[in-house]
């Protein structure tokens, strides 16, 4: 459980965050979406009890990051951008202090379950120093959880590792929906798309929308989209033609095609029949094409 | 950077104020600095500084920054409570922080004098260190006679009008002085003594507390009737220098006519605590002797330098009533044998160096000391000492020539072709005594007879150590100054020297050097090793 | 106090797992090898063995050998960015500070009492002044905690460990030879409150002579104390930054 109302944080007279307000709840992924800069990390920090916030209340499980500090650190697990690690400890170890500093009396079988679970078993007692980068990111997701924590807080968890490891992390995470309530940052839409249940997105220290990806959809994207790939008639011809059905709000050239943009729900396939059956054209490729949040965060990030 | 100049500053000069108790230049100047440094950081870094001062973050930094200065607070307070109790435990074996029984007497007796007393040091401002270690000796005594006596820390840069008297001793490294001081805490010059501070600051400086006291309360008159040399001049030659060691060390001297006092009857002054005969040169008189009988039968002493003179009539010799007086009287008489000693000499066989010393009292303790060959007396042309060894009164002798010395008979080729040989019929065979001392216990009558007069008066008694222990030592002795102010040096008491065999040098430097950096070394390898493999 | 406790025991591993921290003590292990080697020859039939002798030589031996022991403590921390992690730890800042403190004092007790061999081999052979030399190492042992702290501070103020060992051996030498500033400005005065704030000024006229004065342990505690408060404040800043 993850309250945060009316957040600012300023560096100096630069504001990090500006107004920052949101909630998620147990059970529920959100995801932080933003470029870089856009005050992903601040905003988890100042969760974390790293930093304090310069205005506006946190709460973590029901607990103020300010006035009680420590009660909301027992409660997250936090995995930062830069994966931190001791160089010289075995895995094993390093997993045991942390899981020990973070007020667990008998950490083993944690631990063990965490090797387990990340499948770092067999390497428990290797110095973290002899680690592969994706190995060391799964370390630190493992250094997140071993505590059992009920609010985990993932920064940039995918950066910079290969992308049969991005599936892995990504499962991971989805499976923490169960039991967590997480918090995740990424500036790859697609990869916010496809965990979270909630996207967030900032700009500049700003909310610009939130919602489930087909929230986002609807609102921002709305109507139906087509793909269409004709062959018979020259392209600028074809673009007229498809311009001229009644339905069809927008037609914009993508790839061999073109994608209509209807505002209403109707079914455009029908029209584009019809213009085939007249004209004498040939169906190339007809499908219809889903929203993607990037064409939201573009569309939004454009607007401003 | 302004900003940690600026708090670095005033945290010194707060650090300065709390300590002095008030406002000295340097603190202002360490203060300016941090106001400097703080104005610097508004100026450089306006955005920076306004940020300092507003919000949430103001008040951490502002927080940090006053609970810091108020730590530094009570922890300097903490500090200056401890330091102005002044406690202190002594973790050496010998005890070189605990004042001794020796000297708690002397102090006993320091605390009833009428005037303060005041230990005067002269310390350089860059001989702090060297200051503090003697402080903490001084602190002893002023800790336990209640501040009567008290320390006092001159820069002679710093003080030069006041220094100015004591810089001939402070360039020959006396630094500390003990005084008495009149009412207006003035020094009173007279009464200063100088401590020579050897190491073993105890019996150093409670020596000289000892000096300051008793200083002036014993009298030594030097004989200047029987034609012995003017001790009195101060001409920086002949007995002259002997009179003025005494005087420096805290005796009145005056000089004494014999035989103006025999002529009239009358006695030697009831305040002679030791009287010198310096080489006389002539016998003494009945009248004279009847002098002298008065004054030891009172408890008096003499210090005799019976000397070499080639004459019929030589002071003490063979058929001096005077000779025979001290042989009947206190079982020692001087012989007419020059001793000659081939072994135990100096640039000829007849200057004879001190080669037995007898540790029964105080006379010889600083001769023959080890490690210090000039600490050995030196006499040209003694004569020999004779010992009575079943004496009217206890006597004994206190330096004796070596087992290889002679006494030479045939003074007429000695002394007209400087020849001297040893013949088995005539001459005495050694050792001889050179110097003897006798005490009558029922009236505390003492006497010191030396085989020689001459190292009183030829000026040499700078340059030869032992012949001025043998002077200062014996008059102490006989005085019972030096029983005041005997102090047993307190050095390598407990800890003695090391021996060590070659053999266990070599086990020793092959653990030390080679065994315990090693296996460091090693260790240091095989976890490389290790880690090489996880 | 677990956390403390945990932390040091993280830093002792770091310590004893690292072949540096041996180079270390083997090079600091040779060089009062061969000054109690050197001395023990000197004086022989000579005079007593000075009782002091190692804790004297590590009072000026502290100045690099403290910045090397805490270069990296807190430094790295910051550079690796673990000191994120620990900063949102349910640690207190102070349990950070006060337990790296204790490994590197603790680390700087165990070489010290490795040299305690060398009077182990001196009660066999003489009779050494023990409690003379105890009073000695007590001092050197208090000096190199204040050292530590001070070192410590500086690491908690750069990710660069090579920095703060040079800003901490700075500090460190000014904190020794300070007192000769008295020299300059020819005021015994000064020149002695200068003395009185330096790391030899409480050890050389004290503990090395045999005496344990209060003032110098007070002191001592106070400038750990002090040193620890403002590096505590240090890592506190970089929350607000």
């Amino acid at each position: 459980m993850i309250e945060v109302k009316n957040l600012v944080k300023r560096y100096g007279t630069f504001s990090a965050v500006n107004n920052i307000s949101f909630e998620a709840a147990p059970g529920e992924i959100v995801g932080l979406l933003g470029p870089n800069g856009a005050g992903k990390t601040t905003t988890m920090r100042i969760l974390t009890g790293f930093m304090p916030p310069s205005e506006g209340s946190v709460k973590v499980e029901g607990f103020d990051v300010l006035e009680n500090s420590m009660e909301v650190r027992r409660r997250v697990g936090y995995m930062p951008e830069r994966v931190p690690v001791y160089l010289d400890m075995t895995v094993h170890g390093y997993l045991t202090f942390w899981a020990k500093l973070r007020g667990m009396k008998q950490p083993n079988t944690q631990v063990n379950q965490m090797l387990e679970r990340f499948s770092l078993g067999d390497r428990r007692n290797k110095l973290v120093r002899s680690l592969s980068k994706g190995l060391r990111q799964r370390l630190g997701l493992a250094q997140a959880l071993v505590h059992n924590p009920p609010v985990v807080i993932l920064d940039e968890p995918t950066i910079g590792i290969d992308p049969q490891q991005v599936i892995e992390v990504r499962e991971t995470v989805r499976a923490l929906r169960e039991n967590h309530t997480v918090l995740f940052s990424s500036h790859i839409l697609s990869e916010v798309e496809q965990v979270c249940d909630r996207v967030i997105i900032i700009h500049k220290g700003k909310i610009m929308a939130s919602g489930t990806p087909q929230q986002l959809a609807k609102k921002y994207k709305p109507g139906v989209h087509l793909y269409v790939s004709l062959s018979g008639r020259s392209q600028s011809e074809i673009r007229a033609l498809l311009e001229s059905l009644p339905k069809v709000d927008n037609v914009r050239e993508q790839a061999a095609g073109f994608v209509l943009s209807s505002r209403t729900d109707a079914d455009l396939r029908a029209d584009v029949s019809s213009i085939i059956a007249k004209h004498q054209l040939t169906l190339l490729e007809m499908r219809l094409v889903e929203v993607t949040l990037e064409d939201i965060f573009l569309n939004i990030v454009d607007k401003r | 950077m302004g900003s940690f100049i600026g708090g670095t500053g005033l945290l010194l000069g707060s650090l300065g104020f709390i300590w002095q108790g008030g406002m000295t230049p340097y603190i202002a100047l360490l203060l300016g600095i941090g106001i400097g440094g703080l104005l610097l950081w508004a100026f450089m870094t306006p955005d920076d500084f306004k940020a300092f001062f507003t919000g949430r973050q103001a008040r951490q930094s502002t927080l940090a920054i006053f609970s810091t200065l108020l730590l530094v607070g009570v922890v300097s307070l903490a500090y200056i409570m401890v330091q102005r109790e002044n406690i202190v435990a002594d973790a050496t074996v010998d005890g070189l922080f605990s004042l001794s029984e020796t000297t708690l007497n002397v102090l006993r007796a320091a605390e009833r004098t009428a005037q303060k007393i005041e230990i005067t040091g002269f310390y350089y401002h860059y001989q702090i260190a060297r200051r503090e270690i003697d402080d903490s000796y001084f602190q002893l005594y002023v800790a336990e006679t209640n501040g009567h006596i008290y320390t006092r820390y001159v820069n002679p840069v710093e003080e030069p009008g006041f220094s100015d008297r004591y810089m001939d001793a402070i360039d020959q490294d006396y630094n500390v002085f003990i005084s008495f001081v009149d009412d207006n805490g003035d020094i009173i010059p007279t009464t200063t003594i100088p401590v020579e501070i050897t190491g073993t600051q105890e019996s150093d400086i409670t020596r000289a507390l000892s000096q300051l006291l008793v200083a002036g309360s014993y009298k030594v008159y030097f004989e200047v009737g029987l034609e012995t040399p003017d001790p009195i001049s101060n001409a920086a030659n002949g007995l002259s220098l002997a009179n003025n060691y005494l005087r420096a060390n805290g005796y009145i001297t005056e000089p004494l006519n014999l035989p103006g006092i025999a002529a009239v009857g009358g006695d030697i002054p009831q305040d002679a605590s030791a009287v010198v005969l310096a080489q006389p040169r002539r016998r003494l008189s009945e009248a004279e002797i009847a002098v002298i009988d008065r004054y030891l039968k009172n408890g008096g002493a003499l210090y005799i330098g019976a000397d070499t003179f080639f004459t019929n009539e030589v002071f003490m010799g063979n058929n001096d009533p005077f000779n025979q007086y001290l042989w009947d009287n206190y079982g020692l008489r001087m012989t007419e044998y020059i001793v000659v000693d081939p072994t135990s000499s100096g640039q000829t066989e007849l200057d004879v160096l001190s080669a037995v010393v007898f540790g029964e009292n105080s006379i010889a303790a600083n001769i023959n000391k080890e490690g210090n060959p000039n600490s050995a007396t030196q006499f040209r042309l003694a004569r020999a000492v004779e010992v009575n060894d079943t004496p009217p009164v206890t006597n004994g002798r206190v330096i004796m020539s070596s087992e290889a010395s002679w006494g030479e008979t045939d003074l007429v080729a000695l002394s007209t072709r400087n020849e001297y040989q040893f013949n088995a019929d005539a001459d005495i065979r050694g050792p001889l005594t050179l110097v003897a001392w006798a005490r009558d216990e029922a009236t505390n009558a003492k006497i010191i007879l030396l085989g020689d007069g001459e190292f009183l008066t030829n000026g040499q008694i700078i340059s030869t150590e032992g012949n001025l222990s043998l002077l200062l030592d014996g008059i102490g002795w006989m005085t019972g100054f030096a029983e005041k102010v005997e102090f047993t040096p307190r050095g390598y008491l407990v800890t003695p020297v090391l021996f060590v065999g070659s053999e266990q040098r070599d086990i020793i430097a092959f653990i030390t050097v080679v065994l315990m950096p090693g296996v460091m070394f090693i260790a240091a390898v095989a976890v490389y090793l290790r880690r090489l493999r996880q | 106090m677990r956390a403390i406790r945990l932390i040091m025991q993280r830093e002792l591993a770091q310590y004893f797992s690292s072949p540096l921290a041996y180079l270390i003590a083997g090079a600091f292990l040779l060089l009062t090898g061969v000054t109690f080697y050197s001395d023990l020859n000197f004086s022989l039939g000579v005079r007593p063995v000075e009782p002091a002798l190692i804790p004297n030589l590590l009072a000026q031996v502290m100045i690099v050998f403290a910045p090397l022991l805490t270069m990296r403590l807190l430094s790295e921390e910051n550079r690796e960015g673990t000191m994120e992690l620990l900063l949102t730890a349910p640690v207190s800042d102070g349990n950070i500070v006060f337990g790296k403190f204790l490994s590197a004092w603790a680390y700087y007790t165990f070489i010290l009492l490795l040299t305690l061999l060398y009077q182990f081999i001196l009660v066999n052979i003489a009779l050494p002044d023990i409690s003379h030399t105890i009073a000695a190492y007590l001092g050197i042992w208090m000096y190199g905690g204040a050292a530590l702290a001070v070192g410590l501070l500086f690491s908690a103020t750069t990710e660069n460990q090579i920095l703060a060992a040079f800003m901490a051996t700075i500090a460190l030498l000014l904190l020794y030879y300070g007192d000769s500033l008295g020299r300059v400005v020819a005021s015994a005065d000064l020149a002695y409150i200068l003395f009185n704030l330096t790391l030899q000024g409480h050890y050389a006229a004290s503990f090395a002579i045999g005496a344990v004065r209060a003032e110098d342990i007070v002191y001592y505690a106070g400038l750990i104390v002090v040193a620890l408060f403002i590096a505590i404040r240090v890592i506190e800043s970089k929350r607000w930054r």
